[in-house]
């Protein structure tokens, strides 16, 4: 039972028949009554007549009372003279037996008092009026009967497309995730809800080509220093050697394994930014302060280079991040700065106020600079401008990518552009305490 | 010193005892929660390493088992997860130190070295390695009669190094315990480098004697002789 009700075509079938049911009930009885009240008042005003007649005849000349039977138009009457028959008529048997309707009047005028009793048969009008509910209740039966088949058959024909849709919805798999859904008539609630579904699998569709060329790129980065491993390791086993060698092999197979921990961190770091899982704790942080941390702790990278690094930090910016979380974008992006900045070259670290609600930290560096097509995509996982660069250094192309999701989960955006002079221009936009409220 | 390990990973648990016995401690392993509960029940350990997830029995149950019968040897867990709620989860149950899988050895020796040492107050005032000492009231590093003079970060470096010395000494320990970082990145390797080899230059490079070692895809160690 509960299987079926479940099912919306039944739901609007049986709901549909109700009412249509309860309609009819209601019209059935109104009628009923209707021409109730009409056949039992001409009944009764034919009654009345009768009855009036007699009276006028009593009162008048009682002793023509037979007469009336004689004529022949009041079939049943019955007259009293003091609580004795003066008259009843031939037919006044079948009063008690069947079906009658009654009426009675009492003249007291000035001799004896008379009851008089005036009857008509309703037998007929009874039947006609059972006969009547008999076919409403047929009626209504069939009505309600009716409006149950056709009830179905209207739902399935209007439920039709969404079984349809279904079926289509269930075909499409994560590998036809680019299949799209014909839209009828893109006005109608149909072609709506056809619409939603074609832009929710257009954005799954986008966030899984996201996910495969990441699980791809991700395999290729892992492979690398699996590869480099395994031959170091098949070689140390070739042939006997001394035991710096064997040192050195595995060391060296260390050094690869320190690699893959790495890059599984960084990784790790990217899909808990992505599921949301990993809670951020912000707090009111001086980005000042930061800045000049991040700053203190590369500056001997810099300093290697004999770079100089210039400071152009306000006091008092503040914004509500998560600083350890933030702490590593702005040193993968001067991390970057150090690294593509030539040697003696200038770094520009600056922290300000731009607007009520937004804070800046600008890192500007002065390397070769990022061609305009490729500053979208430099914060694409694994991307690398030019690949054999930046994988000696021990990159996997994943510092900026990291940045960015740093920054956007902390309700900031960053950006690159070019600097005046040479070189590229960071941006970290944090939104200043008083733009969240 | 009587260490008992739970992993369920035989390699791992073979690799731990093998580690841990060249370190002359005294090792017993136990494959499974319940193996390793029945163990510390029937024998007397100063130390208990115990993997979180066991087939059966997970670690932080046995753990909670244990700290219910008022055990208090130092417990320290290994973990493949690392959300702040795990750390959590692990810490209230009872557990004294946590690491996070892949460890690499040497923490793990830290780990063990900072645990049995619990309790005891050393306070220490002077760090000394063959001729080089580090007086840690003066901030004075010398060389024999030669005074070094470093920055703080590298006097950092130095200190935790020749606190460790003989022992080898990780990336991942100096990115924590001297840099103060909880995650690990490429630029913070190379600042470590950085720093390290500028180390080296003050304390090694005008003597015949090396004093700090470079052990190639472990870390750096400081030791009076090569080892």
């Amino acid at each position: 039972m509960s299987g079926f009700i479940r099912s919306i075509r039944w739901r609007l079938t049986l709901w549909n028949a109700c009412a249509l049911f309860a309609i009819l009930v209601i019209f059935a009885i109104g009628n009923y009554y209707i021409v109730r009240a009409r056949i039992l008042g001409q009944l009764y005003q034919d009654l009345e007549r009768d009855l009036q007649n007699v009276v006028h005849v009593v009162r008048t000349e009682p002793n023509e009372v037979d007469e009336l039977e004689n004529h022949g138009t009041i079939p049943l009457f019955e007259v009293m003279e003091d609580g004795k028959i003066l008259h009843r008529t031939a037919a006044w048997s079948t009063v008690e037996a069947g079906m009658h309707i009654t009426q009675t009047a009492i003249v007291h005028d000035a001799g004896p008092t008379y009851t008089i009793t005036a009857a008509r048969d309703s037998t007929a009008t009874g039947r006609t009026l059972s006969t009547l509910a008999m076919v409403f209740i047929i009626l209504t039966i069939c009505g309600a009967a009716l409006a149950l088949a056709a009830g179905y058959f209207l739902a399935g024909r209007v439920l039709a497309p969404f079984g349809a849709l279904a079926a289509k919805v269930r075909a499409i798999s994560a590998e036809s995730l680019s299949a799209r859904l014909s839209v009828e008539n893109p006005h109608d609630e149909f072609g709506k809800l056809t619409i939603n579904i074609n832009e929710t699998l257009e954005r799954l569709d986008e966030s899984f080509e996201r996910l495969r060329r990441f699980t791809a790129d991700a395999s290729h980065e892992l492979r690398t220093p699996l590869t480099a491993m395994r031959s170091v390791g098949e070689v140390a086993m070739q042939s006997r050697h001394d035991e710096t060698f064997y040192r050195d092999a595995v060391g060296s197979m260390l050094e690869e394994v320190n690699r893959l921990s790495r890059l599984v961190e960084s990784l790790l770091e990217l899909t808990r930014g992505d599921g949301g899982a990993l809670q951020i704790k912000r707090e009111l942080s001086d980005l000042g302060g930061l800045a000049k941390s991040v700053v203190e702790c590369l500056r001997v990278l810099a300093e290697e280079k004999e770079q100089k690094i210039s400071l152009d930090i306000d006091s008092n910016i503040y914004s509500t991040i998560d600083s350890t979380v933030v702490r590593q974008a702005v040193t993968n992006i001067l991390d970057n700065a150090i690294q593509y900045s030539p040697r003696s070259g200038a770094i520009g670290v600056c922290v300000k106020r731009v607007s009520a609600d937004w804070n800046i930290i600008e890192i500007s560096d002065s390397g070769p600079g990022i061609p305009p097509e490729h500053r979208t995509k430099i914060f694409d996982r694994f991307y690398r401008i030019d690949p054999g660069r930046s994988r000696a250094r021990g990159g996997a192309g994943l510092g900026l990518a990291i940045a960015k999701r740093a920054i956007e989960r902390n309700g900031g955006r960053i950006e690159v552009v070019d600097n005046k002079t040479q070189g590229s221009v960071f941006r970290i936009f944090l939104p200043s305490p008083a733009a969240e409220k | 010193m009587r260490i008992l390990v739970v992993e369920d990973e035989q390699k791992l648990a073979d690799a731990l005892r093998a580690g841990l016995e060249e370190r002359h401690y005294e090792v017993r392993t136990a494959l499974t929660g319940e193996d390793g509960f029945f163990l510390v029940n029937s024998e007397v350990f100063d130390l208990i390493i115990l993997d979180v997830m066991l087939p059966r029995r997970d670690g932080l149950e046995v753990l909670r088992a244990l700290r219910k019968q008022h055990l208090e040897t130092p417990v320290l867990l290994l973990t493949a997860r690392d959300t702040v709620e795990d750390r959590v989860a692990g810490l209230d149950s009872g557990a004294d130190d946590y690491l996070i899988k892949p460890f690499a050895f040497p923490e793990l020796l830290a780990r063990i070295r900072a645990l049995l040492r619990r309790g005891r107050a050393d306070q220490i005032l002077r760090l000394k390695l063959a001729d080089l000492e580090m007086d840690l009231v003066t901030r004075r590093v010398a060389r024999g009669d030669k005074s070094i003079e470093l920055t703080a970060k590298e006097y950092e470096l130095l200190d935790y190094l020749l606190r460790h010395a003989g022992h080898a000494v990780s990336r991942e320990m100096l990115a924590r315990e001297v840099w103060h970082s909880s995650t690990l990145a490429t630029p913070l390797d190379n600042v470590i480098d950085v720093t390290m080899a500028r180390l080296r230059r003050k304390i090694d490079e005008p003597f015949d004697r090396k004093l700090i070692h470079t052990i190639r895809g472990v870390g750096f160690q400081a030791a009076s002789d090569e080892s």
